[in-house]
């Protein structure tokens, strides 16, 4: 018994320490990647409307209820909402997939980006081919999408297409007007 | 003394055939689709067949004295190999592609794993798969027979993705003569199925892999297509299924060699067949199947060991 | 021992891929362009590194019967921190590297060393150790991920080598590509290089 909870406190010292350890890390490197996941939006933002000139973020929780959505941007064109950037979060085959959604305010998409994802290498992770993204662009938020199935990658597919009907969901019954 | 009593190990009882006489055989066996690509596809047709035989043979040579073994290309094995690949190409691939083909099906496939009758899969066929994977345009340039190579859908795109067969499918007599799209050599059910008449006939192969491999297709066709006899006819006359059940699901070093094995091995081809082609991605699944089969052989074989003679079941310790 | 010889039998005699066949999954996985092989190879040997000298330094501190999760968690750390390191200043690898970051953990090279080395021997050696296998890990990475490379899209390191002309070999920058240049580049090492060194 003893014995057991000597190693018992072992463990604990090397755990905390571990953990001390990674916690330190994390306050040093988590900034900088959200800074970088920011970027990443606004580049994705500036690809999806050309002529943009800031984003806000849409701080509404009517809109951010839908399912999957979680940040919302609207796009500015001096002082005119041009479109809205959305960003949703699917479940792919092996964990979340993070896509941004553009949308003008004609109801098009004006292109699709893959933030983050996991999805088995070779299979999955061709959602992130320019290819597959293509697809979206051009199609209107207000039917159903048309994509290509992506033999042996079926799951993350459909993940991307519910995430990207849930961003077209939300400006269809939020955002547009 | 010495000269009258001979001690040798087992086999005692040797038969009167050698791989030499079957190659032969088999090569025999090919010729008329053969001609009848060569007849339907003109010249292109003709030069892949010659590069890819070339090829083959000369690829058996360098790896063979690489090796410093015996060259044995007198056996017949590698000029096998390079027909059945020429006959599984489409007529349109470029003059290299058969040669990368050969030196996989010979080089890597066949001698890497100690050469004839050591290969794990059949050597053509797996050459047909890394090409296909490769160069996946190259391998689907299908085009009617004749001189003006319009480029055209297989059969089996007829049928893919339905339950009853397409308008526009080529008529059943054409796909028995071979007067349609595909490969070289798997156009024509009926001179596959004559060149597989005289191998059994020759006793190089038994009905059984062929036969149950394509009987299980037709089961499972019929019961897809609510027992359509047109759409299963279809099914077991286009794509490559004759000239894989035939010649490449036959091949001695990559299938089981219990009776019993055999027939799981062709019921297992049959099926996966069957499921690429009526559920998977691709039109066609012949290759696929008879590769993942060809691996299972090891394992089949071990479950259909025959009893040894007073063998006793082991005992639970 | 000797550390001339360990460096060389981490990088040669043992060499953990070509030998010892250890580490199979990133091997085979990430090694599809010389860039991912090498980025995945520095990761680990960095993780090797910091694990061998950490459990070195704590073997007598460690009571045998809770060595492995002890030695887990020491790994578990040391491939958190590096994967949040490249997360914040190597992006574009780290999305390359994907879950084949966190997945260094269970890498068995590691834990091997970790169990056959670094509890046994002096810290410097560890040290050692631990940088000689991490390196023979890189250079296998990236041979692997080079020829698949050079093969598969004609170029190495993302730089263009055979021309457009080139009909790239799709398979080899596929899974099946890996297990066929794992499988030829061993055949290769072992006729070349083990020969050499006997």
């Amino acid at each position: 018994m003893r014995e057991i909870i000597k190693l018992g406190l072992i463990l604990l010292v090397i755990t905390s320490v571990a953990g001390l350890i990674l916690g330190g890390v994390n306050s040093m490197t988590a900034e900088i990647i959200e800074e970088r996941a920011i970027e990443e939006s606004l580049e994705a933002i500036e690809t999806f409307f050309p002529d943009s000139d800031d984003a806000n973020v849409v701080d509404d929780g009517d809109v951010l209820a839908y399912e999957l959505v979680e940040e919302v941007y609207e796009v500015l064109e001096g002082e005119n909402v041009i479109g809205y950037t959305i960003k949703t979060v699917a479940n792919g085959y092996d964990g979340p997939i993070e896509i941004l959604t553009g949308i003008n305010m004609d109801g098009e998409i004006t292109g699709i980006e893959i933030l983050s994802q996991t999805e088995t290498p070779g299979l999955g992770d061709r959602i992130t081919e320019e290819d597959f993204k293509e697809q979206f662009a051009g199609q209107s938020s207000d039917s159903e999408l048309e994509v290509d199935a992506l033999s042996g990658a079926t799951v993350s597919r459909n993940a991307v297409v519910n995430g990207v009907s849930a961003a077209t969901d939300v400006f269809e019954g939020e955002l547009r007007n | 003394m010495s000269d009258r009593l001979i001690v040798s190990s087992s086999p005692h009882l040797r038969e009167d055939t050698s791989i030499q006489k079957i190659m032969f055989d088999v090569a025999i066996a090919l010729i008329p689709a053969t001609i009848a690509s060569i007849y339907f596809f003109k010249a292109p047709a003709a030069m892949i067949l010659l590069i890819s035989i070339i090829s083959c043979l000369v690829t058996e040579i360098v790896v063979q004295k690489i090796r410093r073994v015996p060259v044995t290309i007198h056996d017949g094995s590698a000029l096998v190999t390079g027909m059945l690949l020429a006959l599984n190409l489409p007529a349109t691939v470029p003059l290299w592609l058969p040669v990368l083909g050969s030196v996989f099906a010979i080089g890597i496939v066949k001698q890497l794993f100690g050469g004839v009758g050591q290969n794990f899969m059949n050597p053509a066929l797996a050459a047909r798969i890394m090409l296909t994977i490769s160069y996946a345009d190259r391998m689907t340039g299908w085009v009617e027979p004749g001189v003006d190579a319009v480029s055209t859908a297989t059969p089996l795109t007829y049928v893919k993705d339905f339950t009853a067969i397409q308008q526009g499918a080529p008529s059943f007599v054409d796909l028995l003569i071979g007067n349609v799209s595909g490969s070289m050599g798997e156009t024509s059910a009926l001179l596959l199925i004559i060149g597989g008449i005289y191998l059994v006939y020759r006793n190089v192969i038994t009905v059984k892999i062929p036969g149950v491999y394509i009987l299980t297709v037709a089961i499972a066709t019929l019961l897809y297509s609510g027992f359509d006899i047109q759409y299963m006819t279809f099914h077991l006359l286009s794509g490559s299924l004759m000239i894989g059940a035939i010649y490449m699901a036959t091949d001695y070093a990559s299938t089981p060699v219990t009776p019993r094995g055999r027939i799981y091995f062709a019921l297992g081809c049959g099926i996966l067949t069957a499921t690429i082609r009526l559920f998977g991605g691709y039109a066609e699944g012949v290759g696929f199947s008879i590769l993942l089969m060809n691996t299972m052989v090891p394992l089949i074989d071990r479950y259909t060991a025959p009893k040894v003679f007073g063998e006793v079941k082991k005992q639970n310790a | 021992m000797n550390m001339g010889n360990i460096v060389k039998n981490g990088i040669v005699r043992e060499n953990p891929v070509f030998i010892q066949f250890l580490g199979m999954c990133p091997v085979l996985a990430v090694t599809g362009t010389a860039t991912n092989g090498l980025g995945m190879g520095l990761a680990t040997t960095a993780v090797l590194l910091g694990s061998n000298t950490v459990i070195a330094l704590m073997k007598n501190f460690i009571p045998t019967k809770i060595r492995i999760p002890s030695f887990i968690v020491v790994i578990a750390t040391f491939v958190t921190m590096i994967g949040m390191i490249m997360n914040a200043y190597l992006p574009d690898l780290y999305n390359a590297l994907g879950i084949f970051i966190p997945l260094i953990v269970v890498n068995c090279l590691i834990l091997g060393r970790a169990e056959s080395f670094a509890s046994k021997n002096p810290t410097s050696s560890s040290i050692v150790d631990g940088i000689s296998m991490g390196l023979g890990f890189t250079l296998a990475l990236v041979v692997l991920g080079g020829v698949r490379e050079l093969f598969g899209s004609g170029s190495i390191f993302g730089v263009d080598l055979l021309g457009e002309a080139y009909p790239a070999m799709g398979i080899m920058i596929q899974p099946p590509g890996a297990f066929l240049a794992l499988g030829l580049l061993t055949a290769l090492f072992n006729v070349v290089i083990l020969k050499r060194i006997k």
